[in-house]
């Protein structure tokens, strides 16, 4: 599917609910909202709350405090909605998986249904874009 | 490094001698960075109050160690003498259920919200089978222990990316001023010192780098310099220049993040927009020699593995030379701004005296004009070898601290330049890691100055491959209290600005931000919608 009529069907809404991370990811999420990449260039906007959200880009291992919250984050954003489990810990529990590892519940696909993976510690911001638009084709 | 180790002294204290040591300690000036328990077994638990001299011109260490019984854990509390012990204590109490006695606050700061409903379940414990722990939805609706009093009270949360550690802020308001605020962490919390002391010193570089994102090279360094003190080995000296450049260059784009988000919390999104664009550049930078452009992996044990060549030396030369001319464009349009100076100026608001006695460390005691840097007064990799300056500034509010990120900025980038051209000039043949020993018995303390304060490994070694215990203490666990003390008795529009100017780090210290607050209204809300939903149905019925 080419971009134009992957954009043709809707702008997608992100809603970033972090989940525990070292921050690397929302670095880099920031970073796509810079100049250089600049991420609304293709109508893809970064909101302040999942009620209006189309996709859902997590970062980190979900420890148990943000359990629940991600649950209710996940229960309030609108069908149809995607989820995106962005950054090692996001796709696998990365570096903190551990049989004793008491404070984390994740990772993501362990809590709510994960439809598009971004592997890398921290991604690369083109590679956030190719998860998104992964995300839109599977609408 | 060893000018490090040099400095370390361990004094034993018996429990009841704790309170006049201390009491003396802090009469001459010492400030408490950290206090630290850790399980001993048999022993018992061992509490480590760590010390340091600010005034003394290479500031001395002192770390003094109390045994208290494992049938009988109770220690007096030192909050009474010095508010610097809060925070620390309250983590004792929290995760070694040593009883703090006298504590005047002695709540949970870090574990989630319900750990009692949920997980403090004695049969759980019992069945062997359930070798993670219970991780199913709690029973009760999530609730936490922050005081609720007869004012407004505003969970608090503008959505930023950057910000967007989960951390939960919640003011009680009475018309726009602040009565009251507390901060519940723990929704980073990732137990990463408990996995360090499970893994071999290797991986454990590795975790120490997934602490934080922003300044991930001075936790691997910090790390590494704590091990590399337990061995006492040189470092080479490429290796220290090496390791300058990386900590000055993560400086560098951190300050700049830092700068740039100020200008957004004030309503000025396109400083925001010039800040990142010209991080690119030291990513960049940072990219072409590690090949990563957040994470780099570039600490070992005894010294670099990332070797930088005459090549990536000149090509972060004509980066920053570009850096230099544009930044200090921006910094100058920042500071032309007579709206975005007015929001900044007189707010938030910490003397000097009190920036002592709360123990502030970072860019927030450099604003109020005390020179303290651990990069000249506990010197670590090449600092003494290049020629550099402490920045301070005497406005003691937001704006002072806007000044010094600024005008360290420009010290950073002149320090990186000073370390491109020395590595230039390096034979390429010479050499970056130092050959390793076995490591023996003992203990190391490191101390670095990332970009936003003092932080502090403690590493002890078992003879073993895996540590015996790491403690760490990062720069927004002192802050964050004081972040608190400034909100206190201000206007709510100037929280962001005073948050901003702070630039607290959640992941480290798994940080109090601030989305999460965003959630917590609409979680309410929700909750309440549901309720109500609920009940219609019932009607139906």
């Amino acid at each position: 599917m080419s971009l134009s009529k992957i954009f043709m069907k809707k702008s997608p809404w992100v809603y970033h609910a972090h989940a525990g991370g070292c921050n690397g990811c929302d670095l880099e999420i920031l970073a796509c909202s810079g100049p250089r990449y600049d991420i609304e260039r293709l109508g893809i906007k970064l909101v302040a709350s999942p009620r209006f959200a189309d996709i859902l880009l997590v970062t980190g291992p979900v420890p148990l405090h943000t359990k629940p919250f991600l649950e209710r984050v996940y229960a309030q954003t609108p069908d149809p909605k995607r989820v995106v489990a962005m950054g090692a810990c996001g796709c696998s529990g990365g570096v903190l998986v551990d049989d004793e590892n008491y404070s984390i519940a994740g990772p993501v696909e362990r809590i709510i249904p994960v439809t598009v993976r971004i592997p890398g510690c921290p991604p690369k911001p083109e590679a956030i874009f190719e998860g998104i638009l992964k995300a839109m084709r599977s609408f | 490094m060893s000018k490090q180790s040099d400095l370390f002294k361990v004094q034993d204290v018996s429990r009841e001698n704790l309170i006049p040591e201390v009491t003396d300690l802090m009469n001459s000036g010492a400030r408490l960075m950290y206090a630290s328990g850790v399980d001993r077994g048999v022993f018992g638990f061992q509490l480590d109050y760590h010390f340091c001299f600010d005034d003394e011109a290479k500031s001395r260490y002192l770390l003094l160690r109390a045994l208290v019984k494992r049938n009988e854990p109770t220690i007096p509390s030192l909050t009474p003498i010095t508010t610097q012990a809060d925070w620390a204590e309250r983590e004792i109490i929290e995760f070694l259920g040593v009883k703090v006695e006298d504590h005047p606050d002695p709540r949970h700061l870090w574990l989630p919200l319900n750990w009692d409903d949920t997980h403090a379940k004695p049969d759980l414990e019992q069945n062997p089978e359930s070798k993670r722990i219970n991780t199913d939805s709690p029973k009760k609706p999530p609730s936490d222990h922050i005081f609720i009093q007869p004012l407004s009270v505003v969970p608090y949360g503008p959505y930023h990316p950057a910000l967007i550690e989960s951390n939960f802020l919640k003011m009680s308001v009475e018309d726009e001023t602040v009565i009251d605020a507390d901060l519940k962490l723990g929704f980073n919390h990732r137990s990463i010192i408990k996995l360090m002391e499970r893994r071999d010193y290797y991986k454990d570089i590795y975790l120490s780098e997934r602490i934080c994102g922003f300044c991930n090279v001075h936790h691997t360094l910090t790390f590494v310099m704590a091990v590399e003190n337990i061995l006492g080995i040189e470092i080479p000296q490429k290796a220290n220049y090496i390791r300058t450049l990386l900590g000055e260059l993560e400086r560098m784009k951190s300050h700049l993040l830092a700068i740039g988000l100020l200008g957004e919390l004030t309503g000025f999104k396109t400083m925001l927009m010039h800040s990142l664009r010209l991080r690119e550049e030291i990513l960049d930078s940072l990219e072409v020699i590690s090949g990563q452009r957040i994470s780099h992996g570039a600490m070992t044990l005894g010294g670099v593995k990332i070797d930088i060549t005459p090549v990536h030396a000149d090509f972060i030369r004509s980066r920053l030379k570009s850096l230099k001319a544009s930044v200090s464009e921006f910094f100058e349009q920042y500071l032309a701004n007579d709206i975005l100076i007015d929001r900044l100026k007189n707010v938030g608001h910490l003397s000097p005296a009190d920036a002592r006695t709360y123990g502030a460390v970072g860019p927030l005691v450099r604003g109020s004009g005390h020179p303290f840097d651990v990069r000249k007064q506990f010197p670590y990799a090449a600092y003494e070898d290049v020629s550099w300056e402490v920045i301070t500034e005497n406005g003691a509010d937001s704006l002072a601290r806007l000044k010094v990120r600024m005008r360290e900025f420009m010290v950073s980038l002149d320090i990186c330049e000073q370390c491109c051209d020395i590595l230039r000039s390096v034979p390429s043949s010479s050499p970056i890691v130092s050959t390793m020993s076995e490591l023996p018995c003992g203990e190391g303390v490191a101390k670095t100055e990332p970009p936003r304060g003092e932080l502090l490994y403690h590493v002890a070694s078992n003879g073993t491959n895996t540590p015996e215990f790491v403690r760490l203490r990062v720069p927004t666990f002192p802050n964050a209290p004081i972040l608190l003390r400034l909100i206190k008795g201000g206007n709510i529009a100037d929280v962001p600005v005073v948050i901003g100017s702070i630039d607290p780090c959640f992941s480290c210290t798994d940080r109090a931000t601030v989305v999460q607050a965003n959630k917590e209204i609409i979680i309410q809300k929700s909750s309440k919608t549901n309720e109500s939903g609920e009940r219609i149905k019932r009607g139906g019925k």
